[in-house]
């Protein structure tokens, strides 16, 4: 929780009735939902349910129907800037610069917010280094496969320290090995106070690092909870794999 | 390849052209108009040339039609050689190496043999188009134009077959061996180059063999006369020239023409299947070896300069998005052709018409800053667009859209006007007009060099297109048009900002006194609403427009 003036908490990311319509089609239904520092939240679903939506909604990158979010308590609409200055981005494929090496867009990024000198440069260097980068450092994106890609996205979203972490499907790419680093890399960010946010299908992975978890079907929550306990909103409780089998079609798909 | 694959490559085309969004298909239809007006103004100009020579020729006994037919086919055949293996050498490259859908391929169970065909097959029918385009409606006049039809039209067609089929297979080679050398993408922007550069010492060498000549009806008799009277030389091995003698005996209505033109493509269509039969094992070694180096170490540790201020990163990112495209070196090489054969012109006008002289610098003014509007649609009007999906990161970013677009419009603007500057002021040098015309005629160059990158960025940006394959594909789009008809017209109000002349013949067509202060404080007026109101507009736009997130 990010303390306000009053003294009341305020939790970091914060969808307040957020709702995205595609001409008829609703994508994403009045979503209310609040994630406190510290904690991983685990945003499930089948395809189409919404949940890229939600990260467009809290990012930036899409403008509400209906409805605001925040982050750390400013609204993302109202004042961009400063909200996005909060905020360390993975999208769900690994969009990069293409004529750009690994460093210059870690250096592009980390002066955006702020990042000068040398002090940016031990950061990059630490971060080339977590996610073993370093010797790739100088080759252009365009030349990188698509597992060494998805490390340079996650380094540019880990480079300035975010107190909000968002990322959709990050584990897609990624060896295990990395899959593990990454994982522990997530609960020791949470654990130094800061919230994060990411998509997954992989309802093992859910289970294993989410604090807190939510199961999107047709741009509705329809769960919430620890991911060993989701609740329904008729109060039925259960695992999140068998709750997701149960709200979003039944029997698991060969 | 199976009829599945080429019926769903067909459909896929199909689909491109015919069931785009509604902007697709503006600037779909706005392409073949194009091209259906250049075919009808090369047909009418061609049949004028035949009416003309005609006539002509039948007052000059001593020039034997049959040597001056073969002599221009003979250059356009050497032309159409060229061009097929410049056009071959660096499509061959992206279809052979970079192409995305290699990778399906080679997993897919058939031979690599047919693999390369199929890839060669798709070079030939790319680099072949230029040629057919500018070819098949001067065959269609000459059949037209012929006692025996389909015999001409056959005389022409099949030797150009063939020496596209030798053009193509020899460029196909020349790629395979180049990619041997250096690794795909560097292989790719030297082909590039070499093609730029090529074409560009072909186009200062047309120039400086003086064509204008041939306006002087006595400078025009005695070059057709030395074209026209002696008997070309034998063929020996050379194929434009074996193309051009076939063509000449059928297009006279020889019949028996069709035997050296079948065999010379003949000759092509084996060279074209001997080269994927011989090279195919070359190919896969090469491409293996290209795939693995893809992610392979350069061993190359570049760290290059710290931050030191954001306006510093952004410049020097956006100066490396630019200066790295592939095609950057290339059409600078066209460019300083551009450059070379306008003052090879200017040079050739007299200098001592007071008149002519304020007349050409309203016009070389002009023309600068047309070119500088055809640079902005190629590198400034993509320049938001090139970010393709990394948009997405950078829109969550804490980063004003409006100083990005400053500094994106500053790397392209300093050039651009350098380059509006250079060529207005290298022709003032040679015409040496009145004070006021040359400092005018700096002036609009300069306040035209900077507004016009800026209108493009601007348009640009408000018509993005993330998902573009290339940044050609962004500028030939119906927005890329559109930014190019405005900043052609602002070119246009240039001349007349230079040029009393100019203003004279417009004001007395207007039936009206164009006075010269006006029209300067409109031309600024004008430039000045060009670069600020879609920079601005386009801010807000990428402030606040959805980015599609996946």
């Amino acid at each position: 929780m990010v303390s306000t003036r009053d003294g009341t908490a305020t939790p970091s990311i914060r969808f307040d009735g957020a709702t995205k319509n595609y001409g008829q089609k609703t994508a994403l239904a009045s979503l209310t939902l609040a994630v406190p520092a510290g904690a991983v939240f685990a945003l499930v679903g089948p395809n189409g349910a919404g949940k890229t939506t939600a990260i467009g909604l809290l990012t930036g990158l899409l403008a509400p129907t209906a409805g605001r979010t925040f982050v750390c308590g400013i609204d993302v609409a109202r004042d961009p800037v400063r909200a996005k200055a909060r905020l360390g981005f993975v999208p769900d494929r690994p969009y990069l610069w293409p004529k750009w090496t690994p460093r210059e867009t870690l250096r592009f990024v980390g002066a955006t917010f702020g990042g000068r000198g040398v002090e940016l440069e031990k950061r990059i260097d630490a971060e080339l280094v977590a996610f073993e980068l370093m010797e790739l450092s100088s080759e252009r994106n365009e030349t990188l496969s698509h597992g060494t890609r998805q490390r340079v996205a996650l380094a540019q979203a880990f480079l300035h320290d975010p107190s909000v972490l968002v990322l959709d499907e990050p584990m897609v790419g990624l060896d295990p090995l990395a899959q593990r680093g990454l994982s522990e890399r997530l609960r020791a960010h949470a654990a130094k106070g800061a919230a994060v946010l990411l998509t997954t299908h992989q309802l093992a992975l859910a289970e294993e690092i989410a604090t807190i978890a939510g199961l999107l079907v047709e741009g509705r929550l329809v769960a919430r909870g620890s991911p060993r306990n989701l609740e329904t909103a008729s109060g039925r409780g259960g695992a999140l794999s068998d709750v997701f089998f149960d709200l979003a079609g039944g029997s698991p798909k060969p | 390849m199976n009829a599945a694959f080429r019926w769903n490559s067909a459909r896929a085309a199909g689909r491109t052209l015919l069931a785009g969004d509604a902007r697709g298909r503006l600037a779909a239809i706005a392409g073949l108009l194009a091209l259906l007006a250049f075919i009808g103004l090369e047909t009418a100009g061609l049949e004028g040339a035949l009416r003309a020579s005609r006539a002509a020729l039948g007052e000059l006994p001593e020039i034997r039609p049959a040597f001056l037919l073969e002599r221009l086919l003979g250059f356009a055949f050497a032309a159409a050689l060229a061009l097929g293996f410049l056009g071959s050498l660096t499509t061959a490259i992206s279809t052979l190496f970079l192409s995305e859908e290699l990778g399906a391929l080679c997993v897919l169970p058939f031979a690599h043999r047919r693999l390369v065909l199929r890839q060669a097959s798709l070079t030939l029918a790319l680099a072949s188009t230029p040629a057919l385009l500018l070819s098949v409606p001067a065959l269609l006049v000459a059949a037209g134009a012929s006692s025996r039809p389909l015999l001409a039209f056959a005389a022409g067609a099949v030797p150009l077959a063939g020496v596209m089929l030798l053009a193509g297979s020899a460029g196909i080679a020349a790629a395979l061996l180049l990619v041997r050398l250096v690794p795909p993408r560097r292989a790719r922007l030297l082909a590039a180059f070499l093609s730029a550069t090529g074409l560009a010492v072909a186009l200062v060498g047309f120039r400086a063999a003086r064509p204008e000549r041939l306006l002087d009806p006595l400078e025009a008799l005695s070059v057709v006369t030395r074209l026209g009277a002696a008997r070309p030389s034998s063929p020996g091995l050379d194929p434009a020239a074996w193309a051009a003698r076939a063509a000449t005996r059928g297009l006279l209505g020889d019949a028996g023409g069709l035997v050296p033109a079948a065999a010379l493509f003949l000759a092509g269509l084996a060279v074209f299947f001997l080269v994927p039969a011989t090279l195919w094992r070359l190919h896969l070694h090469v491409f293996r070896d290209s795939w693995a180096g893809s992610a392979a170490l350069t061993g190359r540790s570049r760290r290059g300069p710290e931050a030191r201020s954001l306006d510093g990163v952004l410049l020097r990112a956006e100066a490396a998005s630019l200066l790295r495209d592939a095609s950057t070196p290339a059409q600078l090489g066209s460019l300083a052709a551009v450059f070379l054969l306008d003052l090879m012109n200017v040079r050739l006008l007299p200098g001592t018409d007071a008149t002519q002289r304020d007349l050409v610098a309203g016009l070389q003014t002009g023309l600068s800053l047309f070119l500088v509007s055809a640079l902005s649609l190629r590198f400034a009007y993509p320049a938001v667009s090139s970010d393709g999906r990394a948009a997405l990161v950078l829109r969550t970013l804490p980063l004003d859209p409006q100083r990005q677009l400053l500094v994106r419009w500053a790397v392209r603007a300093l050039p651009a006007a350098g380059v509006a500057l250079a060529l207005t002021g290298a022709s003032l040098l040679f015409l040496l007009p009145e004070g006021t015309t040359f400092a005018l005629a700096l002036v609009a160059a300069l306040v035209g060099g900077l507004a016009i990158p800026a209108l493009h960025v601007g348009l640009g940006a408000l018509f993005p297109r993330y998902d573009a394959p290339n940044a050609v594909n962004v500028a030939l789009s119906s927005g890329g048009l559109f930014a190019l008809v405005f900043s052609t017209g602002l070119s246009l109000l240039s001349t007349l900002v230079v040029s009393d002349e100019l203003r004279l013949l417009l004001g007395s067509l207007l039936k009206v006194r164009l006075s010269p202060w006006p029209i300067v404080l409109f031309f600024l007026a004008s430039a000045a609403a060009a670069a600020i109101v879609p920079m601005t507009m386009a801010a807000r736009s990428l402030a606040t427009r959805d980015v599609a997130a996946g």
